[in-house]
Protein backbone atom coordinates (compact mmCIF):
# COMPACT_ATOMS: atom_id res chain seq x y z
CA UNK A 1 0.00 0.00 0.00
CA UNK A 2 1.87 3.40 -0.79
CA UNK A 3 0.94 6.52 0.91
CA UNK A 4 1.87 9.65 -1.25
CA UNK A 5 0.67 13.16 0.19
CA UNK A 6 1.70 17.00 -0.67
CA UNK A 7 1.95 18.97 1.68
CA UNK A 8 2.03 21.86 -0.57
CA UNK A 9 -1.54 20.88 -2.41
CA UNK A 10 -4.62 22.56 -0.46
CA UNK A 11 -6.19 19.44 0.02
CA UNK A 12 -6.00 18.38 3.48
CA UNK A 13 -3.49 15.36 4.48
CA UNK A 14 -5.97 13.31 6.12
CA UNK A 15 -7.87 13.60 3.17
CA UNK A 16 -5.20 12.78 0.32
CA UNK A 17 -4.64 9.95 2.68
CA UNK A 18 -8.09 8.56 2.60
CA UNK A 19 -7.28 9.27 -1.16
CA UNK A 20 -4.43 7.49 -1.26
CA UNK A 21 -6.16 4.00 0.88
CA UNK A 22 -9.59 4.75 -1.14
CA UNK A 23 -7.30 4.58 -4.52
CA UNK A 24 -5.44 1.47 -3.51
CA UNK A 25 -8.65 -0.50 -2.51
CA UNK A 26 -10.39 0.57 -5.37
CA UNK A 27 -7.45 -0.80 -7.82
CA UNK A 28 -7.36 -4.00 -5.86
CA UNK A 29 -3.63 -3.51 -4.84
CA UNK A 30 -5.20 -3.60 -0.99
CA UNK A 31 -8.15 -6.56 -0.09
CA UNK A 32 -10.67 -6.67 2.39
CA UNK A 33 -9.40 -7.88 5.46
CA UNK A 34 -6.30 -6.36 5.07
CA UNK A 35 -4.38 -5.00 8.19
CA UNK A 36 -2.82 -1.35 7.06
CA UNK A 37 -0.21 0.03 9.39
CA UNK A 38 -1.50 1.87 12.30
CA UNK A 39 -1.94 5.72 12.55
CA UNK A 40 0.97 6.54 14.31
CA UNK A 41 3.37 4.49 11.82
CA UNK A 42 1.98 5.97 9.19
CA UNK A 43 2.64 9.37 10.94
CA UNK A 44 6.57 8.56 11.10
CA UNK A 45 6.64 7.08 7.65
CA UNK A 46 5.37 10.21 6.40
CA UNK A 47 6.64 12.77 9.00
CA UNK A 48 3.38 14.27 9.62
CA UNK A 49 0.94 14.31 12.90
CA UNK A 50 -0.63 11.18 13.68
CA UNK A 51 -3.98 12.90 14.38
CA UNK A 52 -4.15 13.86 10.81
CA UNK A 53 -3.75 10.06 9.69
CA UNK A 54 -6.49 9.29 12.29
CA UNK A 55 -8.79 11.94 10.96
CA UNK A 56 -8.52 10.17 7.46
CA UNK A 57 -8.60 6.73 9.02
CA UNK A 58 -11.61 8.02 10.60
CA UNK A 59 -13.30 8.99 7.60
CA UNK A 60 -12.32 5.92 5.40
CA UNK A 61 -14.41 4.31 8.71
CA UNK A 62 -17.53 6.16 8.14
CA UNK A 63 -17.69 5.20 4.25
CA UNK A 64 -17.82 1.92 5.79
CA UNK A 65 -14.40 1.02 3.60
CA UNK A 66 -11.80 0.64 7.37
CA UNK A 67 -12.64 -1.09 10.79
CA UNK A 68 -10.79 0.77 13.32
CA UNK A 69 -9.76 -1.43 16.47
CA UNK A 70 -8.14 0.18 19.59
CA UNK A 71 -4.52 -1.76 19.55
CA UNK A 72 -5.52 -3.51 16.53
CA UNK A 73 -4.90 -0.86 13.81
CA UNK A 74 -7.21 -0.58 10.77
CA UNK A 75 -8.33 -3.16 8.87
CA UNK A 76 -10.35 -3.05 5.39
CA UNK A 77 -13.61 -4.06 6.05
CA UNK A 78 -15.24 -7.20 4.27
CA UNK A 79 -17.72 -4.94 2.49
CA UNK A 80 -14.72 -2.76 0.95
CA UNK A 81 -15.08 -4.08 -2.77
CA UNK A 82 -13.60 -1.99 -5.69
CA UNK A 83 -16.47 -0.96 -6.38
CA UNK A 84 -17.49 0.35 -3.11
CA UNK A 85 -14.30 2.61 -2.77
CA UNK A 86 -15.22 3.63 -6.26
CA UNK A 87 -18.45 4.82 -5.09
CA UNK A 88 -17.06 6.69 -1.85
CA UNK A 89 -14.83 8.34 -4.19
CA UNK A 90 -17.77 9.58 -6.66
CA UNK A 91 -19.62 10.63 -3.45
CA UNK A 92 -16.58 12.87 -2.60
CA UNK A 93 -16.67 14.29 -6.50
CA UNK A 94 -20.56 15.22 -6.23
CA UNK A 95 -19.89 17.46 -2.64
CA UNK A 96 -16.96 18.97 -4.65
CA UNK A 97 -18.55 19.87 -7.42
CA UNK A 98 -21.67 20.79 -5.54
CA UNK A 99 -19.85 23.26 -3.69
CA UNK A 100 -17.94 24.32 -6.60
CA UNK A 101 -21.53 25.37 -8.00
CA UNK A 102 -22.52 26.86 -4.41
CA UNK A 103 -24.83 24.86 -3.29
CA UNK A 104 -25.55 24.42 0.00
CA UNK A 105 -25.10 20.99 2.37
CA UNK A 106 -28.35 21.08 2.94
CA UNK A 107 -28.95 21.48 -0.79
CA UNK A 108 -27.01 18.34 -1.63
CA UNK A 109 -28.32 16.08 0.97
CA UNK A 110 -31.77 17.04 -0.85
CA UNK A 111 -30.33 16.51 -4.29
CA UNK A 112 -29.18 12.81 -3.18
CA UNK A 113 -32.72 12.45 -1.49
CA UNK A 114 -34.35 13.42 -4.72
CA UNK A 115 -32.24 10.64 -6.71
CA UNK A 116 -33.14 7.98 -3.56
CA UNK A 117 -36.93 8.46 -4.68
CA UNK A 118 -37.10 9.21 -7.84
CA UNK A 119 -35.18 5.65 -8.44
CA UNK B 1 37.51 -20.42 -11.84
CA UNK B 2 36.77 -23.69 -9.92
CA UNK B 3 35.25 -27.08 -11.03
CA UNK B 4 31.46 -27.05 -9.59
CA UNK B 5 31.45 -30.10 -7.34
CA UNK B 6 28.36 -30.89 -7.64
CA UNK B 7 28.94 -34.26 -9.69
CA UNK B 8 31.73 -35.42 -7.50
CA UNK B 9 29.08 -34.65 -4.18
CA UNK B 10 26.17 -36.38 -6.20
CA UNK B 11 28.43 -40.00 -6.67
CA UNK B 12 29.31 -39.38 -2.20
CA UNK B 13 25.55 -38.91 -2.04
CA UNK B 14 24.12 -41.83 -4.30
CA UNK B 15 26.77 -44.38 -4.71
CA UNK B 16 26.68 -46.02 -1.18
CA UNK B 17 23.22 -46.89 -2.06
CA UNK B 18 24.04 -48.10 -5.39
CA UNK B 19 27.28 -50.00 -3.31
CA UNK B 20 24.81 -51.14 -0.57
CA UNK B 21 22.40 -52.82 -2.71
CA UNK B 22 25.61 -54.79 -4.08
CA UNK B 23 26.89 -56.37 -1.01
CA UNK B 24 23.02 -56.84 0.29
CA UNK B 25 22.96 -59.22 -3.31
CA UNK B 26 25.85 -60.90 -2.99
CA UNK B 27 25.06 -61.60 0.51
CA UNK B 28 21.56 -62.60 -0.35
CA UNK B 29 22.90 -65.16 -3.04
CA UNK B 30 25.93 -66.95 -1.05
CA UNK B 31 23.81 -67.46 2.22
CA UNK B 32 20.88 -68.53 0.31
CA UNK B 33 20.42 -72.22 1.23
CA UNK B 34 21.45 -71.84 4.32
CA UNK B 35 18.10 -68.62 5.07
CA UNK B 36 14.89 -69.69 6.15
CA UNK B 37 11.98 -69.78 3.86
CA UNK B 38 10.50 -66.44 5.76
CA UNK B 39 13.37 -63.99 6.96
CA UNK B 40 13.05 -62.18 10.38
CA UNK B 41 12.81 -58.52 8.85
CA UNK B 42 12.38 -56.17 11.98
CA UNK B 43 13.95 -56.69 15.46
CA UNK B 44 12.38 -55.48 18.39
CA UNK B 45 13.79 -53.58 21.42
CA UNK B 46 14.54 -56.61 22.71
CA UNK B 47 16.92 -58.11 19.90
CA UNK B 48 14.37 -60.95 18.99
CA UNK B 49 12.54 -60.95 15.75
CA UNK B 50 8.88 -59.33 15.60
CA UNK B 51 8.04 -59.31 12.03
CA UNK B 52 8.23 -62.08 8.88
CA UNK B 53 8.59 -61.91 5.48
CA UNK B 54 9.60 -63.76 2.28
CA UNK B 55 13.23 -62.89 0.89
CA UNK B 56 11.78 -61.64 -2.44
CA UNK B 57 9.52 -59.34 -0.88
CA UNK B 58 12.23 -58.00 1.58
CA UNK B 59 14.63 -57.64 -0.95
CA UNK B 60 12.35 -55.66 -2.88
CA UNK B 61 11.80 -52.87 -0.28
CA UNK B 62 15.17 -52.88 0.76
CA UNK B 63 16.24 -52.10 -3.13
CA UNK B 64 13.05 -49.75 -3.37
CA UNK B 65 14.29 -47.80 -0.34
CA UNK B 66 18.24 -47.50 -1.16
CA UNK B 67 17.80 -46.69 -4.69
CA UNK B 68 14.85 -44.56 -3.80
CA UNK B 69 16.65 -42.44 -1.16
CA UNK B 70 19.80 -42.56 -3.45
CA UNK B 71 17.92 -41.17 -6.08
CA UNK B 72 16.55 -38.34 -3.93
CA UNK B 73 19.60 -37.42 -2.49
CA UNK B 74 21.23 -37.42 -5.99
CA UNK B 75 18.89 -34.82 -6.58
CA UNK B 76 18.38 -32.87 -3.43
CA UNK B 77 22.37 -32.36 -4.10
CA UNK B 78 21.82 -31.11 -7.61
CA UNK B 79 18.76 -29.20 -6.54
CA UNK B 80 20.75 -27.12 -3.71
CA UNK B 81 23.95 -26.27 -5.60
CA UNK B 82 23.80 -23.00 -5.49
CA UNK B 83 24.46 -23.36 -1.41
CA UNK B 84 27.34 -25.27 -1.31
CA UNK B 85 27.84 -25.88 2.14
CA UNK B 86 24.48 -27.41 2.94
CA UNK B 87 25.06 -29.01 -0.43
CA UNK B 88 28.00 -31.10 1.49
CA UNK B 89 26.09 -31.40 4.52
CA UNK B 90 23.12 -33.26 2.38
CA UNK B 91 25.75 -35.47 0.17
CA UNK B 92 27.20 -36.47 3.42
CA UNK B 93 24.44 -37.87 4.82
CA UNK B 94 22.44 -39.25 2.08
CA UNK B 95 25.63 -41.70 1.70
CA UNK B 96 26.21 -42.08 5.52
CA UNK B 97 22.29 -43.38 5.51
CA UNK B 98 22.70 -45.52 2.84
CA UNK B 99 25.91 -47.23 4.69
CA UNK B 100 23.79 -47.61 7.61
CA UNK B 101 20.98 -49.07 5.99
CA UNK B 102 22.91 -51.42 4.18
CA UNK B 103 25.01 -52.58 6.52
CA UNK B 104 22.40 -53.45 8.91
CA UNK B 105 20.48 -55.31 6.59
CA UNK B 106 23.68 -57.56 5.30
CA UNK B 107 23.62 -58.26 9.35
CA UNK B 108 20.20 -59.15 9.67
CA UNK B 109 20.65 -61.76 6.04
CA UNK B 110 23.60 -63.30 8.59
CA UNK B 111 21.49 -63.19 11.71
CA UNK B 112 19.01 -65.04 9.62
CA UNK B 113 21.24 -67.26 7.98
CA UNK B 114 23.05 -68.13 11.63
CA UNK B 115 19.53 -70.08 13.37
CA UNK B 116 19.56 -73.12 10.29
CA UNK B 117 15.71 -72.96 9.48
CA UNK B 118 13.06 -71.04 12.43
CA UNK B 119 12.95 -67.10 12.02
CA UNK B 120 11.51 -66.81 15.26
CA UNK B 121 14.70 -68.24 17.01
CA UNK B 122 16.65 -64.64 15.10
CA UNK B 123 18.59 -62.87 17.71
CA UNK B 124 20.01 -59.52 16.75
CA UNK B 125 22.57 -58.14 18.90
CA UNK B 126 22.33 -53.91 19.52
CA UNK B 127 26.46 -54.03 19.26
CA UNK B 128 25.11 -54.54 15.18
CA UNK B 129 23.86 -50.71 15.16
CA UNK B 130 26.40 -49.19 16.37
CA UNK B 131 28.81 -50.47 14.63
CA UNK B 132 26.44 -49.71 11.62
CA UNK B 133 26.43 -46.20 12.89
CA UNK B 134 30.47 -46.15 13.59
CA UNK B 135 30.42 -47.64 9.93
CA UNK B 136 28.00 -44.80 8.81
CA UNK B 137 30.30 -42.21 10.73
CA UNK B 138 33.05 -43.29 9.07
CA UNK B 139 31.79 -43.09 5.40
CA UNK B 140 30.64 -39.38 6.69
CA UNK B 141 33.92 -38.78 7.21
CA UNK B 142 35.73 -40.04 3.94
CA UNK B 143 32.56 -38.81 2.16
CA UNK B 144 33.17 -34.90 3.77
CA UNK B 145 36.81 -34.96 2.45
CA UNK B 146 35.71 -36.68 -1.12
CA UNK B 147 33.08 -33.33 -1.45
CA UNK B 148 35.76 -30.95 -2.00
CA UNK B 149 35.83 -27.59 -0.81
CA UNK B 150 32.92 -25.31 -1.44
CA UNK B 151 33.79 -22.80 -3.59
CA UNK B 152 34.97 -19.13 -2.45
CA UNK B 153 32.02 -17.35 -4.92
CA UNK B 154 29.21 -18.67 -5.83
CA UNK B 155 28.06 -17.26 -9.47
CA UNK B 156 25.44 -14.80 -8.61
CA UNK B 157 22.55 -17.07 -8.43
CA UNK B 158 20.98 -18.60 -11.44
CA UNK B 159 17.28 -18.28 -10.18
CA UNK B 160 17.84 -14.47 -8.81
CA UNK B 161 16.91 -12.69 -12.30
CA UNK B 162 15.90 -9.15 -11.85
CA UNK B 163 12.24 -8.76 -13.04
CA UNK B 164 12.39 -5.06 -13.20
CA UNK B 165 15.62 -3.04 -13.41
CA UNK B 166 15.92 -0.02 -11.39
CA UNK B 167 12.41 1.78 -12.05
CA UNK B 168 11.97 5.19 -10.44
CA UNK B 169 8.32 6.29 -8.76
CA UNK B 170 7.70 9.30 -10.25
CA UNK B 171 6.98 12.13 -7.31
CA UNK B 172 6.80 15.65 -7.41
CA UNK B 173 9.56 17.84 -5.39
CA UNK B 174 6.80 18.29 -2.55
CA UNK B 175 5.02 15.16 -2.61
CA UNK B 176 5.93 12.80 0.80
CA UNK B 177 5.65 8.71 -0.02
CA UNK B 178 5.96 6.02 2.14
CA UNK B 179 4.81 2.15 1.49
CA UNK B 180 3.60 -0.68 4.04
CA UNK B 181 2.36 -4.32 3.25
CA UNK B 182 2.30 -7.02 5.85
CA UNK B 183 4.70 -9.94 4.72
CA UNK B 184 4.56 -13.87 5.22
CA UNK B 185 2.34 -16.82 5.37
CA UNK B 186 -0.97 -16.73 7.12
CA UNK B 187 -0.49 -20.49 7.97
CA UNK B 188 2.58 -19.98 10.18
CA UNK B 189 1.25 -18.01 12.59
CA UNK B 190 -1.86 -20.32 13.20
CA UNK B 191 0.38 -22.97 13.61
CA UNK B 192 2.08 -21.14 16.52
CA UNK B 193 -1.59 -19.91 17.96
CA UNK B 194 -2.55 -24.09 18.28
CA UNK B 195 1.39 -24.56 19.87
CA UNK B 196 1.40 -21.71 22.05
CA UNK B 197 -2.29 -23.48 23.29
CA UNK B 198 -1.08 -27.04 23.50
CA UNK B 199 1.78 -25.44 25.58
CA UNK B 200 -0.41 -23.58 27.96
CA UNK B 201 -2.35 -26.85 28.02
CA UNK B 202 1.28 -29.01 28.52
CA UNK B 203 1.81 -26.33 31.29
CA UNK B 204 -1.18 -26.93 33.49
CA UNK B 205 -1.41 -30.24 33.26
CA UNK B 206 1.90 -31.21 33.61
CA UNK B 207 3.92 -28.71 34.53
CA UNK B 208 5.39 -25.71 32.70
CA UNK B 209 8.93 -27.25 32.48
CA UNK B 210 7.24 -29.68 29.82
CA UNK B 211 4.98 -26.94 28.76
CA UNK B 212 7.90 -24.66 27.62
CA UNK B 213 8.91 -26.98 24.83
CA UNK B 214 5.53 -26.24 22.85
CA UNK B 215 5.12 -22.45 23.96
CA UNK B 216 8.87 -21.22 23.23
CA UNK B 217 8.88 -22.57 19.50
CA UNK B 218 4.98 -21.15 19.27
CA UNK B 219 5.80 -17.92 20.52
CA UNK B 220 9.18 -17.81 18.09
CA UNK B 221 6.78 -18.87 14.90
CA UNK B 222 4.01 -16.39 16.17
CA UNK B 223 6.80 -13.59 16.56
CA UNK B 224 8.69 -14.02 13.12
CA UNK B 225 5.78 -15.67 10.82
CA UNK B 226 4.36 -12.77 9.82
CA UNK B 227 6.49 -9.24 9.09
CA UNK B 228 5.69 -5.51 8.55
CA UNK B 229 7.81 -4.10 5.49
CA UNK B 230 8.19 -0.35 5.53
CA UNK B 231 9.85 1.42 2.78
CA UNK B 232 9.89 5.10 3.25
CA UNK B 233 12.11 8.00 4.09
CA UNK B 234 14.35 5.88 6.87
CA UNK B 235 15.15 3.01 4.26
CA UNK B 236 13.77 -0.10 4.33
CA UNK B 237 12.29 -1.36 8.18
CA UNK B 238 11.10 -4.99 8.91
CA UNK B 239 9.27 -5.76 12.08
CA UNK B 240 7.00 -8.78 13.11
CA UNK B 241 3.34 -8.27 12.63
CA UNK B 242 2.42 -8.16 15.89
CA UNK B 243 4.77 -6.39 17.87
CA UNK B 244 6.88 -3.11 16.92
CA UNK B 245 10.59 -5.11 18.19
CA UNK B 246 12.70 -6.46 16.94
CA UNK B 247 13.03 -4.04 14.43
CA UNK B 248 15.51 -4.51 11.52
CA UNK B 249 16.41 -1.11 9.36
CA UNK B 250 18.28 -0.57 6.51
CA UNK B 251 18.84 3.41 6.21
CA UNK B 252 18.93 4.86 3.00
CA UNK B 253 22.59 6.22 2.62
CA UNK B 254 23.28 2.40 2.52
CA UNK B 255 21.67 1.42 -0.15
CA UNK B 256 22.55 2.16 -3.81
CA UNK B 257 19.81 0.65 -6.04
CA UNK B 258 16.63 -1.56 -5.67
CA UNK B 259 14.94 -3.69 -7.39
CA UNK B 260 12.52 -6.48 -7.41
CA UNK B 261 13.09 -10.18 -7.83
CA UNK B 262 12.22 -13.61 -7.74
CA UNK B 263 13.78 -15.58 -4.79
CA UNK B 264 13.48 -19.07 -3.85
CA UNK B 265 13.73 -19.54 -0.59
CA UNK B 266 15.35 -22.61 -0.08
CA UNK B 267 17.56 -22.69 -3.16
CA UNK B 268 19.19 -19.04 -2.89
CA UNK B 269 18.86 -18.90 0.72
CA UNK B 270 18.98 -22.74 2.40
CA UNK B 271 15.46 -21.53 4.28
CA UNK B 272 13.65 -19.31 5.80
CA UNK B 273 13.66 -16.68 8.20
CA UNK B 274 16.71 -14.26 8.84
CA UNK B 275 18.94 -15.24 6.19
CA UNK B 276 22.72 -14.41 6.19
CA UNK B 277 24.84 -15.82 3.33
CA UNK B 278 28.38 -14.43 1.57
CA UNK B 279 27.11 -11.85 -0.55
CA UNK B 280 23.22 -11.59 0.32
CA UNK B 281 21.35 -11.10 3.72
CA UNK B 282 17.44 -10.34 4.30
CA UNK B 283 14.12 -11.91 5.93
CA UNK B 284 12.24 -14.68 3.48
CA UNK B 285 9.71 -15.86 4.73
CA UNK B 286 8.62 -17.42 1.37
CA UNK B 287 9.73 -18.31 -2.08
CA UNK B 288 8.71 -15.46 -4.80
CA UNK B 289 8.76 -11.72 -5.23
CA UNK B 290 11.27 -9.66 -3.11
CA UNK B 291 12.50 -6.43 -2.58
CA UNK B 292 16.17 -6.29 -3.42
CA UNK B 293 18.28 -3.64 -2.52
CA UNK B 294 22.38 -3.28 -3.09
CA UNK B 295 24.18 -1.89 -0.26
CA UNK B 296 27.10 0.59 -0.41
CA UNK B 297 29.13 -2.54 0.56
CA UNK B 298 28.10 -4.47 -2.73
CA UNK B 299 26.28 -6.97 -0.49
CA UNK B 300 22.17 -7.31 -1.54
CA UNK B 301 19.28 -7.29 0.96
CA UNK B 302 16.15 -9.10 0.33
CA UNK B 303 13.11 -9.54 1.69
CA UNK B 304 9.99 -11.10 0.41
CA UNK B 305 6.91 -9.76 -0.18
CA UNK B 306 3.89 -8.79 -3.15
CA UNK B 307 3.78 -5.57 -4.45
CA UNK B 308 8.04 -5.90 -4.43
CA UNK B 309 8.14 -3.30 -7.90
CA UNK B 310 5.93 -0.44 -6.32
CA UNK B 311 8.20 -0.66 -2.88
CA UNK B 312 11.90 -0.48 -5.14
CA UNK B 313 10.97 2.39 -7.32
CA UNK B 314 9.86 4.39 -4.28
CA UNK B 315 13.34 3.37 -2.72
CA UNK B 316 14.75 4.30 -6.01
CA UNK B 317 13.35 7.52 -5.81
CA UNK B 318 13.85 8.30 -1.92
CA UNK B 319 17.58 7.10 -2.70
CA UNK B 320 17.89 9.44 -5.30
CA UNK B 321 16.17 12.43 -3.46
CA UNK B 322 18.42 12.44 -0.39
CA UNK B 323 22.07 11.75 -2.63
CA UNK B 324 20.11 14.82 -4.02
CA UNK B 325 19.82 16.70 -0.95
CA UNK B 326 24.00 16.31 -0.76
CA UNK B 327 23.31 13.48 2.45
Amino acid sequence: MLFRVDPSSGLPLGEQIAGCVRGAIADGSVRAGERLPSAREVARSLGVNMHTVLRGYQQLRDEGLLELRRGRGAVVTGEASPRRAQLADQARALVSDARALGLTDGEVIALVKASLTGG
Amino acid sequence: MTMSPTPRRTLVAAAPALVACGAVLVTYLSLRDRLPDRLATHIGPDGSADAFDSPGAFLAVIFGVQLGFGALFAYLVHWIRSVPGQQRVLAVIGGGAAVLTGWMVVALLRANAAVGGDAGDVRFSGWQAVVGFAAAAVYGLIGWVLCGKNPAHVEAQPTATATATAPRLGLRDTEVAAWSRLAGSRTLPALGIVLLAVGLVIGVTAGWPSGLTSLVPGGVMVLLSGARVTVDRRGITVTPAVAPWPRLNVPLERITEASARRVDAFRDFGGWGYRARPGASGIVLRSGEAISARLTTGDAFVVTVDDAATAAALLNTLADRRRADGG
